[in-house]
């Protein structure tokens, strides 16, 4: 499957999406495409704004902008989260992303999920959205200001 | 197989509170042995009992579809009774409901295991004196077993008659010792109105000891069944402690007769809750009467039988304030966001196990859906995450499955 461009990325997601908001930024040299979305998993959890910054080659970024995220329960850190704040949806060594995937289809839905997870983890300190045992390696280098330079 | 279904809706978790209160699967094939027992041993052939040609049939929730399992509230109980019919083959102008509630006490009585229960049913709860009742209390069961017979002025001979045993000492005629009851044709009036405009279930009651009707998934359950259990569960709350409280009949009665074809168990339980509040209202001053549905005739008492009778009136307005604020709640959970505010929700009205078990179960069913890739693709107006059926998977696109990275 060949990659999809950075604007057919773009272009989809609007689509679905139509008031998210789009634009490029520049960080460590690279160009990312910086969407902010508003996302509630289900009628009975909250809106959250989600930002994502997608540049080719490169790990998805996805950060929860607001509600400022729980950063831990009963001493416990968030789950499936890196060490920049940014979420771990999928394996990355496991070929479950690749730049061939819709980013619409895949991390935001992914991200709703993890959201769901995340909630319930919030008021109970117990994840329950994993089938398989979670991994270890929780890094990634994320270009220092990404994050604030999209916001 | 998984059913098509949508998760994180109000309505998911008033579905999922429902399988959380009815009987589990271990209870209900417990209730089932236990119903089969009794049954097989009252219609034992060359007994006192073969002359009167007894036949068992299983009544209310068990034979309607909305059993709640047994609670415990403060310390106090409440358990679940197995409703069961023993029909006899005498005629009531000539034999007396007395004689035929001795004859199945009697014929209970001769298992030594069950004329334990029956004295220890006798020590633990009060009776009516209209069934006899067996006490399975390791595990908050009751069994009543309610001897009638057919009433002879029902050409179908479907309706039934049972003891009165306020009459016993007085009755002139052994008839007056009888009064009226239809649980079969009430189970088929629930049937058809759960299917509103549908044809309704086989009307005959046959066989000997008749075979209790499977449990339903709740999935598969009409949703007045669902918003019935809903309220028997909230009403088994309110009312723990209380020896005056609405009975399943009146609940079940108030909710048929409300409930106008909802495909939903959140939107039935709306509408059954703003008619019986409407009827409420109407009635002033004066309280409402529930009249049964199937009882379609004046008894023999003479005049028709009002359901909310029986409550005192203290139990009324404790019955009228528990409806106006179950529905004031249905407002609530439609506002709340987040398990951090679902959960005292939900806790308020069914408890904290019930509460959690909901919360839990949307969880698992989220990540079991994730793991077999049944996640339907949704978009910013979604409600719910919605869930495609096993089978129809490959006719919709649903997303991929992923695992979360890093430490859990």
């Amino acid at each position: 499957m060949p990659s999809l461009t950075v604007e057919e990325q773009r272009s989809s997601i609007l689509k679905r999406y139509p008031n998210a908001r789009a634009r490029y930024r520049f960080a460590g040299g690279i160009r990312y495409l910086c969407v902010t979305l508003h996302i509630r998993p289900t009628a009975t959890n909250r809106m959250y704004s989600i930002l994502f910054a997608y540049a080719p080659d490169r790990r998805p970024l996805v950060w929860v902008m607001s509600p400022e995220p729980v950063k831990e329960v009963n001493g416990k850190p968030t789950p499936h989260t890196y060490r920049d704040g940014s979420l771990c949806l999928f394996d990355p060594n496991g070929g479950q992303w690749t730049d061939a995937d819709p980013f619409v289809d895949t991390i935001v839905e992914w991200t709703r999920r993890w959201l769901f997870h995340y909630e319930f983890w919030a008021a109970t300190g117990e994840w329950l959205g994993d089938a398989v045992a979670p991994g270890t390696e929780a890094d990634a280098a994320t270009p220092e200001g990404l994050k604030e330079a999209a916001a | 197989m998984i059913a098509a279904r949508e998760i994180g809706s109000v309505d998911d978790y008033l579905n999922r509170i429902c399988e959380g209160i009815q009987l589990s699967q271990t209870q209900f094939e417990t209730a089932v042995k236990r119903y089969r027992r009794v049954g097989e041993w009252l219609i034992q052939e060359e007994t006192a009992m073969d002359r009167l040609s007894p036949e068992v049939f299983p009544q209310g929730s068990m034979l309607q579809g909305t059993t709640v399992r047994p609670t415990r509230v403060d310390k106090e109980v409440v358990p679940f009774d197995i409703d069961t019919v023993c029909r006899c083959a005498v005629d009531p102008y000539s034999k007396s409901s007395q004689s035929v509630y001795g004859s199945v006490l009697s014929r209970l009585q001769d298992h030594a295991e069950f004329a334990q229960r029956i004295r220890n049913a006798a020590d633990e709860c009060p009776t009516s004196g209209k069934c006899i009742k067996l006490s399975y209390s390791s595990d908050d069961f009751y069994l009543d077993v309610v001897p009638t017979c057919k009433d002879p002025t029902d050409p179908d001979g479907i309706r039934l008659m049972m003891c009165l045993p306020g009459r016993w000492h007085d009755a002139k005629n052994p008839i007056d010792t009888w009064r009226r009851t239809d649980p079969f044709r009430f189970a088929g009036w629930l049937h058809q109105r759960c299917a509103v405009g549908r044809t309704l279930l086989e009307k005959r009651a046959v066989a000997s000891v008749a075979p209790v009707p499977p449990q339903e998934a709740v999935e598969e359950k009409a949703p007045l069944r669902r918003a019935v259990q809903l309220l028997k569960a909230r009403r088994d709350r309110e009312f723990v402690g209380h020896a005056c409280r609405p009975s399943s009949i009146l609940v079940t009665t108030l909710a048929g007769l409300h409930y106008s074809g909802q495909d939903t168990v959140f939107a039935a339980l709306v509408t059954v809750l703003d008619g019986i509040i409407s009827q409420i209202q109407k009635a002033g001053s004066k309280r409402i009467i529930i009249i049964n549905p199937t009882d379609e005739l004046a008894p023999h008492a003479g005049g028709f039988e009002d359901l909310a009778a029986v409550m005192d009136d203290a139990a009324y307005i404790r019955f009228c304030a528990m409806i106006v604020s179950m529905r004031r709640w249905l407002d609530r959970l439609t506002k709340t966001h987040g398990p951090d505010e679902l959960r005292p929700a939900l806790e308020e009205a069914f408890g904290g196990r019930i509460a959690v078990a909901a919360l839990k179960s949307a969880q698992e069913a989220v990540r079991d859906a994730n793991t077999r890739r049944l996640i339907l693709a949704s978009g910013p107006a979604a409600s719910a995450l919605h869930i495609a059926a096993e089978s129809s998977r490959a006719a919709a696109p649903t997303v991929r499955s992923s695992d979360f990275h890093g430490p859990g």
